[in-house]
């Protein structure tokens, strides 16, 4: 199974709420964590193809002509489809949740106190997902070669047949 | 006496690392006085998208460090200012704000001082 990339991106133009979830994530070992400012400077470096990208919705905070969440998301995801995208936002609306979501955000996390422990929750749940879709993936292929193997099977047997090379097979009527 | 600032969280948080509450505290510090210009500048020029999204930015912050009066008073301006409502209001609120963070700002430098 293809190793689980442990690289992570937190995006937020808010430098206390980006410092304060790479913080609580940096608890978690064996990550790699980049924080950057704007949706733009993330673009720039996506080509290090991070594993989760932690998105804020509104970048627009400090510098007004800066990219929007859902812009940067859309851009990520046609550069990285494999990247998960987890969105941060201020607001509790539901229907800015589901907007997110149909753009190809695996998650969406209210801002506030508990954020930061839904953001772990969330980084446990997008590796425990990879790592069945893995498995799934593997069980999919082995079954696919036992297939085969059989077909490739009866045919020689019916060859064998065919060509006078066994007359008889024991079992078989 | 009257206290603004509630570093209860933070505290939690950072299980009292007192190096990362005066980070946390400092970043809060530097960020709060471009944060208030650009909701008057929004103010002033009737920027209402701009408003609303800079006092979005500045309400999270203000949680963080337990400004519960700033914080309800982010979320009056930014819910107005997304409605374009209540208007004639936005003064005297972008106004309080300025008062609490500063009066919350200059407790949160005394309490970095002390640690």
């Amino acid at each position: 199974m293809a190793q689980l990339n442990k690289h992570i991106f937190i995006v937020d133009d808010d430098p206390i709420q980006a410092e304060m979830i790479s913080d609580h994530l940096s608890k978690m070992s064996g990550y790699k964590i980049r924080v950057f400012n704007s949706g733009e400077e993330c673009l720039k470096h996506m080509n290090e193809l991070p594993g989760i990208v932690f998105l804020d919705f509104y970048l627009d905070g400090v510098n007004k002509d800066a990219m929007n969440g859902l812009d940067v998301l859309q851009e990520i995801k046609k550069i990285s489809p494999d990247t998960d995208v987890v969105m941060l936002s201020g607001q509790d609306k539901i229907d800015v949740a589901v907007n997110t979501m149909k753009y190809g955000a695996f998650d969406y996390i209210v801002k506030g106190e508990s954020a930061f422990y839904r953001a772990e929750k969330a980084v446990f749940n997008i590796y425990r997902f990879k790592k069945l879709e893995g498995n799934a993936s593997k069980y999919r292929n082995m079954t696919f070669l036992l297939a085969i193997g059989v077909a490739l099977l009866i045919m020689l047997v019916m060859y064998l047949q065919l060509t006078g090379k066994i007359t008889d097979m024991p079992g078989w009527s | 006496m009257e206290t603004f600032a509630d570093l209860t969280f933070l505290k939690t948080f950072t299980a009292g690392d007192s190096e990362k509450i005066k980070k946390y505290v400092n970043l809060f510090l530097n960020g709060t006085e471009p944060a208030l210009a650009a909701i008057k500048l929004s103010l002033e020029t009737s920027d209402w998208k701009a408003l609303r999204t800079a006092a979005h930015s500045l309400k999270s912050q203000t949680k963080y460090m337990g400004i519960a009066r700033a914080e309800e008073l982010a979320i009056f301006i930014e819910h107005n200012a997304a409605q374009v409502s209540n208007l004639d209001q936005l003064p005297e609120a972008v106004q309080n704000l300025e008062n609490v963070i500063s009066r919350a700002s200059e407790e949160l430098r005394s309490h970095i001082a002390g640690l």
